[in-house]
């Protein structure tokens, strides 16, 4: 898993890319000496990996976001300091990009610089999510995603989950649904992602590599508890 | 003025509270007989709009929805795309769609909305007591421009049928008059014309019709048909703009 | 669609009203409820229904008294600073005695504001928002679910008393995602026959209009008007109350209701007798619960994403037989269960 110095996460809209995005980062931190997460979501306004940028900034971990006063702003800037990814060929990156094709059009303009540098881009896959639950319609967001972001999809992460209602039959369901969508796509599936406390439960069922997930894009009310 | 014939079958029973002469019963006439010809009346909702014409729910024989000042082409979107099987006009004055309504007029032009909007302009806001419209004259004399509409403060008189013209999605876009019996009839066959695309799926049409206030001009009936032909004509050319083949 | 998914509240409600049987959808892009557009410009034309992205709110609102005059199940969704364009529509819908739904996830104020999450639009939502004397019948979910649920039922209610029916959510609310359940449901049968659909030769014309011009006939409209809101007074009130038996009790709506919840759950933990009282209808306000806990209660604390709206409501309700504390973020911001917990000790050091 993740031995491309970029990873970009691109899918449909809601599919749990940020919250993959924020995890994964925090995971390779350790074995990295520079590493970034990048928001590139232009398309949602709240819960963005923007809003961990403190917490994140204590592990070392460089975020790269549109800056200053338009970090919560009502539009789709994306920040300069995106190119810095290309150029630094020491930099571990993880990108998070806005869903569907409307949110993947942000990637369009690095087409050139993609081509230059080792990435593989992931394509997360729920399939408890409107719009995403049969292959069918996996498939054909998959080539409106890779239409307008000029790149080409290297594989699938099985990311199917019900938030904090997740079990081990909705894991499973959707990771067959994500195996049809490999077989008809020819992609591979990178890993499946799961909550961490059902490791134990599907450990033994999936034989692609697991990515255990902790939630970290809570409401206010889940939030502030523990502080 | 106008002869009185046997009233049109969607024309209610009940006697309108236009001023004497004014044109707006003459254009209420035109539209109810061109109803009862395409025999319509019972396929058809109205959108009656703020201005002297408000209570034209009570004039025409159909359906009629009353719509805030300006919004009626809004209003007329929502029942044509709820009940896209119905004949859906408006009917505006030029304080209602010139000038509060401007937004709502333009976008569903815009838009192609397939409805009828008869736009009836005096050149003045008749309803509240004769102020200043965009369509006033240069140097007309209003309640609310006493020295008489001055360029250098309000800009030049606005043409609608002229500006909705330019949009590519309009179908029928037509300006007649109704000072007199000959353009009376040539009114007539635009509106029908313009009732009759809509039938056949083709889109926004409006007619833009010229009528008097002989109140709010301080005229009498004569002298206020005089002045639409002698100073509103110069200005508001009397054309067809835009008539699809398939009505003619 | 009778299984789990996991939704943000915009598609959520989205999906509920197309369960509950709309069609007609007009509304304008403004964040954050840009997914009910978005997802009903998806799935409408999959229904054969209608979705108008309008010029304007204003637009919007009269696209809805159109579609509403026709007898169609129809909504309009927006945020604050469209709501407040959409006033016009809705006080004539009102008068004109049309349905609908109006969706407000509101986004903090005034002007521009911020388009984070806010409770500043109450009393625009309960008291009136436009001219006229009038009501509409306000829901505030406090979950996805809830939301979907009373989203269902609105179309319901707004063709029952013939009267526009507002959900009124948060950014939050609209942003967040979570698993819910959406059953579509056949549309309960509310007679029609005042629908503009054309006459087909076969009755007398309708008229929809609010224009009553002689005042005594006005006064007559006026005083049916009224009669319905007070129907809607004796019929419709919601709320929810924890801990009914508790001394204290917090007060919110929506989100706010959401983080009370937390800090209902921290009090009770350090021993302290609270509850919680969350209105789910706004307008009709529910009065009775607060009456309920009367004999026994101590105090109440409302929280609110405002300066202090609801508050008036309560303190009504509360009618000075116990004292009423407020706490409240603006702009954005939420309430933090910290802060909210100490406001609450504070009052009951006051009481005591
Ligand atoms: C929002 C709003 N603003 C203003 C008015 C007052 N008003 C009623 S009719 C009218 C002007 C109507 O003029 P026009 O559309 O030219 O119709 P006419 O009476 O000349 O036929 C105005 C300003 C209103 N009813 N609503
Ligand atoms: S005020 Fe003018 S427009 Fe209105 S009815 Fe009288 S003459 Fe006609
Ligand atoms: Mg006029």
């Amino acid at each position: 898993m993740f031995d491309h110095r970029v990873t970009v996460f691109v899918g449909p809209y809601g599919s749990g890319k940020t919250e993959l995005s924020l995890n994964v980062v925090q995971f390779l931190a350790p074995q990295y000496h520079q590493i970034a997460i990048v928001d590139l979501d232009i398309v949602k306004p709240y819960f963005r990996a923007r809003e961990f940028r403190t917490k994140l900034i204590h592990r070392d971990i460089r975020v790269i976001l549109p800056q200053g006063e338009l970090q919560h702003a009502d539009m789709p800037s994306v920040s300069a300091e995106v190119f810095t990814v290309f150029h630094n060929p020491d930099l571990k990156v993880i990108m998070d990009v806005g869903g569907d094709d409307a949110g993947a059009v942000a990637l369009g303009q690095y087409k050139a610089q993609f081509e230059k540098i080792d990435h593989e881009v992931l394509f997360v896959i729920n399939t408890r999510r409107p719009f995403s639950q049969t292959a069918d319609h996996l498939i054909e967001m998959k080539e409106r995603i890779e239409w307008r972001s000029r790149l080409p999809i290297t594989a699938l992460v099985a990311n199917t989950n019900l938030g904090a209602e997740t079990t081990k039959e909705t894991i499973l369901e959707g990771y067959a649904v994500a195996q049809e969508v490999s077989k008809r796509t020819g992609l591979p599936i990178a890993f499946v992602a799961i909550d961490r406390r059902l490791h134990q439960d599907v450990k033994h069922i999936i034989k692609e590599p697991l990515f255990l997930v902790d939630r970290q894009m809570l409401p206010p009310w889940e939030r502030n508890i523990e502080e | 003025m106008a002869i009185v014939f046997e009233r049109p079958k969607s024309l209610t029973n009940v006697t309108t509270h236009y001023c004497p002469g004014c044109t707006h019963g003459i254009i209420h006439r035109l539209i109810a007989e061109v109803m009862d010809e395409l025999d319509i009346a019972g396929k058809t909702i109205g959108i009656a709009p703020v201005g002297c014409s408000v209570f034209a729910y009570n004039y025409f024989n159909c359906d009629m929805v009353q719509a805030a000042h300006g919004r009626a082409p809004a209003v007329a979107t929502g029942l044509k795309r709820a009940l896209p099987d119905q004949v859906i006009f408006s009917y505006q004055g030029d304080g209602d769609l010139a000038s509060i309504g401007t937004a709502e007029i333009v976008h569903a032009a815009h838009r192609g909305e397939n409805i009828t909007v008869i736009f009836v302009n005096n050149a003045i806001y008749g309803m509240t007591g004769g102020q200043m419209a965009p369509t006033s004259l240069l140097e007309q004399k209003t309640t609310t421009s006493p020295y008489g509409r001055q360029e250098a403060q309000t800009g030049k008189p606005i043409r609608m049928s002229e500006m909705l013209a330019t949009l590519d999605s309009t179908a029928l876009i037509s300006r007649v008059s109704v000072h007199n019996a000959a353009n009376v009839l040539k009114a007539k066959k635009m509106i029908k014309q313009a009732f009759i695309a809509q039938q056949k799926g083709l889109g926004f049409s409006m007619v833009e019709v010229l009528s008097t206030c002989p109140t709010n001009w301080g005229l009498s009936p004569i002298e206020a048909l005089k002045w639409l032909e002698g100073n509103m004509i110069p200005y508001y050319p009397l054309k067809d703009f835009k008539v699809p083949e398939e009505v003619k | 669609m009778a299984e789990k998914i996991l939704m943000k509240g915009n598609e959520a409600l989205a999906e509920a009203a197309v369960a509950a049987g709309c069609r007609y959808f007009f509304g304008y892009p403004i964040t954050p409820q840009n997914e009910v557009p978005e997802y009903m410009s998806k799935r409408l034309p999959e229904l054969k229904g209608t979705f108008v992205q309008a010029e304007s709110e204003v637009a919007a609102i009269n696209m809805v008294y159109g579609a509403a005059s026709a007898g169609v199940r129809c909504m309009t969704s927006s945020s604050s600073p469209g709501i407040s364009l959409k006033q016009e529509g809705i006080s004539y819908m009102v008068g004109s005695q049309l349905p609908c739904v109006v969706v407000n996830m509101m986004r903090g104020g005034p002007g521009l504001g911020t388009i984070q999450p806010s409770q500043g639009d109450y009393f625009q939502a309960t008291k009136g928002g436009g001219h006229g004397d009038y009501k509409l019948l306000v829901l505030a979910p406090s979950s996805i679910q809830e939301m979907v649920n009373l989203t269902m039922e609105a179309f319901d209610l707004a063709e029952k008393y013939r009267n526009p029916v507002m959900i009124l959510g948060d950014g939050m609310l609209g942003q967040m995602m979570e698993p819910v359940i959406i059953e579509p449901k056949e549309p309960a049968l509310y007679d029609k026959s005042w629908a503009t659909t054309g006459t087909e030769g076969k009755r007398k014309p309708n008229v929809v209009n609010s224009l009553f011009i002689q005042a005594e006939e006005c006064e007559k409209h006026n005083i049916n008007l009224q009669e319905k809101f007070l129907q809607m007074e004796q019929n419709e009130v919601r709320y929810e109350t924890l801990y009914e038996d508790a001394e204290y009790f917090l007060v919110g709506y929506g989100t706010t209701a959401r983080i009370m919840r937390t800090v209902v759950n921290m009090a009770r933990a350090q021993g302290l007798s609270v509850g919680l009282i969350r209105p789910i209808t706004l307008f009709p306000f529910p009065h009775v619960a607060f009456d309920r806990v009367a004999s026994h209660a101590k105090g109440f604390l409302v929280v609110e994403m405002s300066a202090g709206q609801m508050v008036e409501d309560v303190r009504l309700a509360v009618n000075g037989r116990q004292p009423v504390a407020f706490h409240g973020r603006t702009g954005g911001m939420a309430p933090e269960p910290k802060h909210i917990l100490a406001e609450l000790i504070k009052l009951m050091g006051e009481v005591k």
